[in-house]
């Protein structure tokens, strides 16, 4: 600091008139008292100095546990293959087609702006993708797709839409205004729903994994200043 | 400042000089001691802030960077190879709390394959997965050996026990708990096209070729908070490695595993996953940011 304060050094007896001590001590205090930013000298403010988490805060998750049960096949059946054959992720008994939510973070907010960001890869098995039924009428769209979807708080702040590739890798990532309180960060996948045909004798596999994704990060970064 | 200690001396009373001598003294310490902690974070301007004394030392960013390696490779299957190794100019400092945000893409050309008939194309489309991973490695100690980065593995026939091809050989395979920094991209595809057969390459016109003729750019994007101890990252390397496949854990841990195709895995295998296999790859490119949690 270089505010130029000055300590004073009274003795005993010293002070004979009331009216000037005051006059003299409330200058001083009256000068501390608007002390502010402008007497913090430029560039004086260094890293050491910065408490943490007061310009922004920064959460890292990693997981690999997306797909959770009921619908996370740890050991699908795998007919004639070898029992390591075939991701332990999503089979369609059981599912609808619907969005589930692979995983949600809360955090704590003080206001300003959180930017979230989620990054993964993506598996879809292109089983169902080829005709390899016959009685598969010809009309029927093909590839599949599947969708991710980020919301913070319930609100999608950014989705994948339909995505057809069948291997993928994703990045989604937004901005909102963080609230005072606990925001929640959510991912939400949805896939293609099993398909039944023409009389309901021929049906997409069940016994398959049709979608499997792994190696997540999500990034919380709350702006505070 | 605020809050500061009045002292009112009146006409009349006795004034003690070692109870005024005391607030002399507190004021004085306290605004000798005016620092961050007397200061709201509110009230600071970027004014106050140290400047960024030399590249990439900032108080929340404390590194930026960005590589191009345009040069073009075919990595070819059966191994892991390298598809560009990019030396940082300032190395890269992870404290304890930092948190590095990579970004890397590279741009695909082409695609060899070993399927030589349509046939063997749509059977592997109805295998569980065939693609191409990519991932990162780094140069933590300045020498030029590049390891591991923590949530990456490498290709090794030991991460999981039991994961043997047709004939018994174990498989090299990457656990995808373990898959970080890992890239992927299709091998095979399917395209609506009536009736007919629609099974392709995804890209390129080599082999049977793909009605994707033109290059695809893929991206990847991870986050990693370091802990323990310092790292001091020297340079990063795309590493590449195919055609893959996606298993499980036989184990049973439930979970899961990329595989490679180097051998035929099992009897009903097509003649397909070998040394035909390969990817062309050019303009590489790797971002980092670095920044502190403040």
């Amino acid at each position: 600091m270089s505010y130029g304060y000055r300590r004073g050094d009274l003795r005993s007896g010293n002070i004979t008139g009331a009216g000037r001590f005051n006059e003299n001590l409330n200058e001083q205090v009256a000068n501390l008292q608007g002390l502010d930013r402008d007497q913090l000298p430029s560039h004086s403010v260094v890293e050491s100095m910065v408490a943490d988490q007061a310009f922004h805060l920064l959460e890292v998750k990693q997981t690999n546990t997306e797909i959770a049960d009921p619908y996370r096949a740890a050991s699908p059946p795998t007919g004639t293959y070898p029992a390591w054959v075939c991701a332990p992720g999503m089979m369609y008994p059981g599912y609808a087609g619907d969005d589930v939510v692979a995983f949600t973070e809360s955090t704590s907010t003080q206001g300003g702006m959180l930017q979230v960001e989620f990054s993964t890869w993506v598996y879809r098995n292109t089983f169902c993708d080829r005709k390899y039924l016959s009685t598969v009428p010809s009309t029927v769209s093909y590839p599949k797709a599947f969708r991710l979807r980020l919301l913070v708080n319930g609100i999608e702040v950014d989705s994948t839409a339909n995505v057809y590739v069948p291997w993928m890798n994703i990045h989604l990532c937004g901005q909102v205004l963080a609230p005072e309180g606990v925001s929640q960060v959510q991912v939400v996948w949805s896939m293609d729903p099993a398909r039944t045909y023409l009389s309901g004798a021929v049906k997409d596999p069940d016994d398959l994994v049709m979608l499997f994704f792994a190696g997540s990060s999500l990034l919380v970064n709350q702006r505070r200043s | 400042m605020s809050g500061l200690p009045s002292y009112r001396a009146s006409p009349g009373d006795l004034v003690s000089a070692s109870a005024t001598n005391s607030l002399f003294a507190g004021v004085g310490v306290s605004t000798s001691a005016l620092d961050s902690n007397n200061v709201r974070a509110q009230s600071i301007d970027l004014g106050q802030v140290a400047p960024v004394p030399a590249a990439n030392a900032g108080i929340v960013t404390r590194y930026a960077s960005q590589n191009n390696v345009t040069a073009s490779t075919s990595p070819a299957s059966t191994a892991s190879r390298t598809v560009a190794t990019v030396t940082l100019g300032t190395p890269m400092s992870l404290r304890p709390g930092d948190v590095w945000r990579c970004y890397y893409s590279l741009r695909i050309t082409d695609q060899g394959s070993s399927v030589t008939n349509l046939a063997d194309l749509e059977t592997m489309v109805e295998r569980p997965g065939a693609g191409w991973v990519f991932w990162l490695m780094w140069d933590i100690g300045g020498s030029g050996t590049y390891t591991d980065i923590p949530g990456q593995d490498s290709f090794s026939t030991s991460h999981y026990s039991g994961v043997n091809d047709n004939a018994g050989s174990a498989i090299p395979h990457i656990r995808t708990s373990q898959t970080l920094t890992s890239m992927v991209f299709p091998h095979v595809s399917v395209t609506p096209a009536g009736t007919s057969v629609n099974a392709h390459q995804y890209v390129g016109t080599t082999g049977l070729g793909s009605f994707i003729n033109r290059p695809v750019r893929r991206s990847r994007a991870f986050h990693y908070k370091r802990t323990g101890t310092t790292a001091t990252v020297y340079g990063l390397r795309i590493m590449a490695r195919g055609v893959v496949s996606l298993g499980r854990d036989p184990g049973g841990s439930g979970g899961g595993l990329l595989f490679v195709r180097d051998t035929a895995m099992y009897g009903t295998d097509p003649t397909f996953g070998g040394a035909a296999d390969n990817i062309t790859v050019d303009n590489a490119r790797v971002i980092n940011l670095v920044q502190a949690e403040q």
